[in-house]
């Protein structure tokens, strides 16, 4: 900087000659030392080298030094696949485990029905508790709104009501329930949750794979992460109330996420259907051990068994 | 009192078995025989007999005057209650969304219940069963419907039929309140 400076003072022959010698100079040393370094560090290499292929051609040169290449081949094929064992070992592993550990944390925590009443904590007469609906559509939405209609609205708020994207009978069954209640004012106590159906009437099996898995997808980013982001110590809702058909599997299946967690989870109640007297549809085969509770409208709906125990009748609520 | 005020109901269904048959010349004059002077037909997703000679509208509702009958078909009603309201007596499928509608009427009205027996899961035939059982209401397969009428309009019917009770809004509610530890 500062020869810089003066050189502006100087001509400008002097200026170029001074630049020159100085890049000369500085290019001197530097490459000197540059070239020292570089053939002290290179020569110290090659000896190096030298000196272990020397060593090591003396040690084995009684062997055939062919068979000592292959040898080290061997050994060090013999570690590629000792570790990629213990790697397959470690994922198999896993993969037995995992689901065994959460097999086993799942029959843990199965409810009994037992415990119907006992594990509830008491809650004061004038708290509020968080409901989750679910409108499976046609006679179970028409089902559902007579039981709904039932229940205390000022005590059971915010109520979340989740039904099937185009569902313009259980809209209509939301719609009705609310300004009966006199709650159609305060549109705050309620929300709707539309989400793509799991599974229509008639629909193949591959194809109901593929479709209910998009309704896992969703459910589980409305009803688990989203409520998880925005109170972690609450679910989506203090209680479930399902009645069928498929979809209400999802749903099920996703509140069982924060009881595997052990996080503070949603409770779920069943009501199968008052058309059901003698037999369980397949929604209430499939949800029964992992529901809280488990309503028949006809005493011989349950059928016999061991898994019959959790059934409840408790006539018609219809 | 005669029951003069018919109402065939399917729901949403497709049950063309008994709406074609209620539709049917020897059903209609029957029918109007008995006394009949009004006759709803709800028919769902079925499609009206050809030769029925009713013209339909966009939304599939018609209206003739058949046998000394107006005979008025549509293919889905969103005010069900209201029919049911207006009518003197029921012919419904199985589902029991009708059954419970047309049961908690007030005053009570007869109901018969046909049971589609082409469905594959045929639950709904065992609620019908059972009900009938219980004498809350009368079932009748298709083939038998011919017959069955006069028994079911005949003019004591609603005093043979047992009153079904009211719904008692107590139960689930308890229910629901014990498992979340209010009760």
């Amino acid at each position: 900087m500062n020869s810089r400076i003066c050189s502006t003072k100087m001509s400008d022959r002097k200026i170029n000659e001074g630049m020159y010698r100085n890049r000369g100079r500085d290019n001197n040393v530097t490459g000197i030392g540059l070239r020292y370094t570089r053939t002290a560090s290179y020569k110290r290499g090659t000896v190096k080298v030298e000196e272990t292929r020397g060593k090591s051609l003396r040690h084995h040169s009684s062997l055939d030094p062919t068979s000592d290449d292959a040898r080290a081949r061997r050994v060090r094929k013999g570690r590629v696949a000792d570790q990629m064992v213990s790697f397959f070992l470690l994922i198999g592993a896993l993969v037995v485990l995992l689901p065994l550990a959460l097999l086993l944390r799942i029959y843990t925590i199965l409810p009994s029905g037992q415990e119907k009443t006992t594990n509830a904590p008491k809650r004061k007469p004038s708290s509020k508790c968080s409901i989750a609906i679910f409108l499976g559509s046609g006679g179970h939405t028409s089902e559902m709104q007579t039981l709904l209609s039932t229940l205390d609205f000022e005590r059971y708020t915010p109520r979340t009501y989740i039904y099937c994207h185009g569902d313009e009978m259980s809209l209509r069954a939301i719609a009705k329930l609310e300004s009966d209640k006199g709650t159609s004012t305060k549109p705050e106590t309620y929300n709707l949750l539309p989400l793509p159906r799991a599974r229509k009437v008639g629909q193949s099996p591959l194809s109901t794979v593929f479709s209910a898995f998009q309704t896992v997808v969703v459910a589980t980013y409305r009803l688990f992460l989203l409520p998880l982001f925005r109170h972690p110590s609450r679910p989506f809702a203090d209680l479930l109330v399902i009645n069928g058909p498929g979809t209400c599997v999802v749903l099920v299946l996703v509140s069982w996420i924060r009881r595997i967690l052990a996080l503070p989870h949603t409770r779920v109640i069943y009501i199968e259907s008052f058309a059901r007297v003698r037999s369980l549809s397949l929604s209430a085969k499939l949800v029964r051990p992992f529901v809280d509770r488990f309503i028949v409208q006809w005493p011989e709906a349950g059928g016999v068994g061991p898994a019959s125990s959790k059934v409840e009748y408790r006539g018609w609520l219809v | 009192m005669t029951l003069s005020s018919l109402l065939v109901t399917v729901g949403s269904t497709l049950f063309p078995a008994l709406t074609n048959t209620i539709l049917s010349p020897p059903l209609l004059a029957k029918l109007s025989s008995l006394g009949i002077k009004q006759l709803i037909v709800q028919y769902g997703r079925a499609d009206l007999p050809p030769d029925l000679g009713i013209g339909v509208d966009s939304k599939g509702s018609g209206i003739k005057y058949i046998d000394g009958m107006v005979v008025q078909v549509m293919r889905f009603s969103e005010k069900f209650e209201e029919l049911v309201k207006k009518s003197d007596a029921v012919i419904s499928h199985a589902g029991s969304g009708s059954i419970l509608t047309t049961l908690r009427r007030n005053p009570p009205i007869p109901l018969l219940v046909v049971p589609n027996e082409t469905l594959m899961d045929n639950h709904q035939a065992e609620l019908a069963d059972e009900m009938s059982k219980q004498g809350y209401l009368m079932v009748s397969r298709v083939e038998e419907l011919e017959e069955k009428l006069s028994t079911f309009l005949e003019d004591k019917r609603t005093e043979a039929m047992k009153p079904f009770p009211e719904m008692d809004g107590t139960r689930f509610r308890g229910i629901v309140d014990e498992m979340m530890g209010f009760a």
